[in-house]
């Protein structure tokens, strides 16, 4: 019974139920597909599935679940003795009762607090009422372990179960992945050591050739030498150890890589069933190909891929593929079809979902974006179609409700692109009018380790992996092309926006890079590239990356943190933010708030004028607060952080004028977009209040005509008014 | 019991050196570990929480001895370009990297920055750990619970300042301090020149 089962003997036969239902459907969704000549050694597959999984329910006593495994078998039989096809209602009373098995079993073993009885007894009922006359021979389902065994020589599990294998914790592994990632670290360390030894060495030679020369003390000289001697066997023997180290942490993290690497189709196989369901829910007719099934990669990364991948066959079902009828108008065959590639590129793994659908609706997300404030109309017409589809992935862009008007893309693309990023991966979008759309995750084989270039702007060191490093060279400023105050620089005949590395990331005081000659870095991550200034490049290093904490989260540029052979810490940056920000992806920095709504900071004096400025941000989708003075304002921006200031400039305690120069005058507020807004409209006006350090002056005239938030957004995006 | 309690006004040099400092760190935790092993009666009016004191320049601050994670020594920090005036930037305690805090610059703004800084002590907000930058080490000063609930409430809600021999010390609400959206969610300034968007054609 089921009670007499050990907990050990539970926890495997969920894993292997979970398995078997899992591979199960995989047939059942491709029996579907197939022509009888396939169908027959494919139904004899499931019947062997069913079978062992009645087998192994029984032999630990869980005669219930034995009883209705030997049902699906049951079900089955027709079509495998009359060779006749498998009735869709037979199909999912089968995958009906094989998951309630696995969710018996997992339940059992104690994996989730759901209870499984209702799905359990809809199993029962759906497959006893199929099964029919057959169900009376179910009735007599064997009760003990009378199991038969399989056929070994063309069943998956009796393969695997000739190999020695121990089911292992991934906790457990990951424990020991990071020892081993300490290890990483200390053997760069002992490198570091080793060449310190050496220096002294050097220099110990270099103090005993001047000693020399200079006629010292023979007894000085001969204590030098000692020195030198030890010095020699202290560098020799770090050496030595710096390279047994290297060989064991490089043997030992392959080992460990291997241990944590399983067969894509970990990921894939539930995936069939997933498109099977989802499609037939929807009334739509999609074949899924998965290519790259047995592509071996990391199982973390593969778990962490499997939410993304979700949304994005569940995205391509629902608002890639059209109904069969649409097809059918468009001279398309009526099943659409999903792609699924995984390969191995380099150092990286390249997950690629392609379906023949619509393709992004790039008008739809047109209006969606200036209905949410995001672009303006005018903004939106001369948006390029990357630009627009890259809005796709902004957080709280793709409602189900926004989703159903546009094409639908966008559900979940935020938690796509998110869960990419964890992974220090990338995701690129294709899109083609009625020809289908292509989505690419590229990620790192491994999360272990990331080998990177080490830079240095000012006195900092920043750490770029080399995954995404296209290039590194010295340019001539005369190479530098300046287009719309943009500068670009040629790479392989492609202009790339250029930018300076220092100012991009926020630091606060960079020095000016761009002299007659600097070094630059190219990054490019898919199709997309920039060029960066930078003071100089160091080294290429072998990084543990650890991740950054959840409240630096918001700091974008910022993959991470890792510890230098020498001890030193350096930031770990993200090069797809890196790229996407010296693009100009959307012309707008990070909103400062949690909410990802900009927060403008209005000063005036008129509390009249102040509700009027509140309510036409707030209506362009801005958070607002107030203060009544230019005293105020600095009290708060003490206090806050604000996106922009809107100010009056005559105001009692403190001007305009002078919050303008306050505002300059500290370090930490001096990048800090200001628009001073008054009734004064003179030209002389307007000079003194830029020359006070405003970025940009609007007139009273211009506000009145409900220009205040385009003004605002204008100064946001860097624009000068 | 105020009245035994003698404020040393700012740090002094004879405290900075590494050893004397470590020393004093390891005196402290030993003495909250002995105060957390005794039992304490939840309905004694005159129940006591033990603070940890410290200065940060010439201001006093407290924090529950029972949620001071460790005192270390401020090896290198990590400086986050972008980030607020509040954070320095980023700490290695015990092989992990936590955000380092500059109190007063996030409680009052007075923008003195931390470079007179030797200390970290790794306090839990909520359930985060951050670094608070610290001057020096001062003392574990008990506090009677009614004394601190009687004190005043800064505006911002993070702070009691109390005052012990005409010394202010502001007593910080860690668990308040964990959830200020400020250290919730750490974002980087707005850059002064951000590039055009690119267009389409």
């Amino acid at each position: 019974m089921a009670g007499e089962a050990s907990r050990e003997l539970l926890a495997t036969f969920a894993d292997e139920s979970s398995e078997l239902a899992q591979e199960a459907s995989r047939l059942v969704v491709k029996l579907e597909r197939a022509t009888p000549q396939q169908a027959r050694p494919l139904l004899e597959n499931l019947a062997r599935t069913a079978h062992n999984l009645k087998g192994a329910a029984a032999a630990i006593g869980l005669d219930e679940l034995a009883r209705l495994a030997h049902l699906v078998e049951t079900v089955l039989q027709p079509a495998l003795t009359n060779a006749a096809p498998l009735q869709p209602e037979r199909v999912d009373g089968i995958l009906l009762g094989l998951d309630a098995i696995a969710a018996q079993a997992a339940a059992m073993a104690g994996r989730t607090s759901d209870s499984p009885s209702k799905p359990l007894a809809r199993a029962f009922q759906v497959l006893e009422s199929l099964a029919g006359a057959e169900g009376s021979a179910a009735d007599q389902a064997p009760r003990t372990a009378t199991v038969q065994a399989a056929p070994a020589n063309s069943s998956t599990r009796s393969k695997e179960t000739d190999l020695a294998t121990v089911r292992v914790l991934t906790s457990r592994l990951e424990a020991v992945m990071n020892g081993a990632e300490e290890l990483y670290s200390a053997r760069s360390r002992l490198e570091c050591r080793a060449e310190e030894a050496s220096a002294l060495v050097r220099r110990l030679e270099a103090c005993a050739r001047a000693a020399k020369s200079t006629g010292a003390d023979p007894l000085n000289l001969a204590g030098i030498r000692e020195a030198k001697q030890l010095a020699i066997a202290l560098a020799n023997s770090l050496q030595a150890e710096a390279e047994v180290a290297e060989v064991t942490s490089k043997d030992l993290g392959e080992s460990i890589r291997s241990l944590r690497t399983i067969p894509a189709s970990g990921l894939v196989d539930a995936m069939d069933r997933l498109v099977r369901d989802h499609a037939r829910r929807v009334g739509k007719d999609v074949a899924l190909l998965v290519d790259g099934r047995h592509v071996e990669v990391d199982r973390f990364v593969l778990d962490e891929l499997k939410a993304p991948l979700n949304h994005l066959l569940r995205n391509a079902v629902d608002h890639g593929i059209e109904e069969p009828a649409v097809r059918r108008s468009l001279g398309k065959p009526p099943t659409g079809v999903v792609a699924i590639g995984i390969a191995v590129v380099g150092d990286l793994l390249r997950v690629t979902v392609e379906d023949d659908g619509a393709g992004v609706a790039l008008d739809a997300v047109r209006r969606k974006a200036v209905e949410q404030g995001l672009l303006t109309a005018v903004d939106a017409d001369a948006a390029s179609e990357r630009w627009l589809i890259d809005l796709l992935f902004s957080p709280g862009f793709s409602t189900s409700a926004q989703v159903s008007e546009t094409s639908g893309r966008g559900v979940g693309l935020d938690v796509v692109r998110e869960a990419v990023t964890r992974l220090r991966g990338t995701v690129q979008v294709e899109s083609q009018a009625n020809q289908g759309c292509r989505f690419t995750l590229e990620t790192p084989l491994t999360v272990a380790a990331t080998h990177a270039l080490v830079v240095r702007v000012a006195e900092e060191r920043f750490a770029l992996p080399t995954h995404a490093v296209r290039r590194v060279r010295s340019l001539n400023r005369e190479e530098v092309k300046v287009i719309r105050s943009q500068a670009y620089v040629s790479e392989d005949g492609e202009l790339v926006p250029l930018d300076r590395l220092g100012s991009l990331i926020g630091m606060a005081h960079p020095a000016d890079p761009l002299g007659a000659r600097f070094p630059l870095v190219t990054l490019r991550i898919g199709s997309r590239a920039a060029a960066f200034a930078i003071h100089e490049y160091d080294d290429e290093a072998e990084l543990v990356v650890k991740p950054i904490a959840e409240e630096l989260k918001g700091m974008k540029y910022l993959q991470g943190v890792a510890m230098l052979g020498n001890g030193d810490a350096v930031l770990v940056l993200e090069p797809d933010h890196l790229v996407r920000a010296a693009e100009g992806r959307t012309g707008l920095p990070e909103p400062s708030s949690q909410t990802g709504r900009y927060t403008i900071l209005v000063v005036d004096d008129s509390a009249t004028t102040r509700m009027l400025h509140q309510s036409a941000l707030e209506a362009a989708g801005f958070s607002v607060l107030t203060a009544s003075d230019g005293e105020g304002a600095l009290r708060l921006l003490a206090s806050r952080t604000f996106d922009a200031v809107v100010s009056d400039v005559r105001m009692p305690k403190m001007s305009g004028l002078d919050l303008s120069r306050a505002i300059r005058s500290s370090p930490r507020l001096q990048h800090l977009p200001l628009l001073l807004c008054t009734n004064l409209d003179r030209d002389e006006d307007k000079r003194s209040a830029l020359a006070s350090g405003a970025t940009a002056f609007l007139p009273k005239s211009q506000w009145e005509r409900g220009l205040l938030a385009q003004a605002v957004r204008a100064m946001l995006s860097g624009a000068k008014t | 019991m105020n009245d035994s309690i003698k404020i040393t006004r700012g740090p002094s040099q004879s405290e900075s050196s590494p050893s004397r400092s470590r020393r004093r760190a390891e005196q402290l935790l030993a003495a909250r570990a002995e105060r957390l092993a005794q039992e304490v009666d939840p309905t004694d009016e005159r129940a006591e929480l033990d603070w940890l004191t410290f200065w940060v320049s010439k201001q006093l601050f407290g924090v529950p001895l029972a949620q001071a994670h460790s005192v270390v020594r401020l090896e290198k920090i990590v400086a986050l370009p972008g980030a607020p005036s509040y954070v320095p930037g980023l700490v290695r305690v015990q092989r992990k990297f936590i955000v380092l805090i500059d109190l007063r610059e996030l409680l009052f703004g007075d923008g003195r920055g931390i470079s007179d800084v030797t200390k970290i002590v790794a306090a839990r907000a909520g359930d985060r750990v951050l670094g608070l930058a610290v001057t020096d080490l001062h003392d574990v000063l008990p506090l009677a619970d009614a004394q601190i609930a009687g004190a005043h409430l800064a505006q911002d809600g993070l702070s009691r300042a109390v005052f012990i021999e005409g010394e202010s010390v502001a007593l910080l609400d860690l668990n308040a301090l964990g959830r200020d959206p400020r250290l919730t969610t750490i974002v980087k300034l707005v850059r002064a020149e951000t590039p055009a968007a690119p267009r389409a054609g």
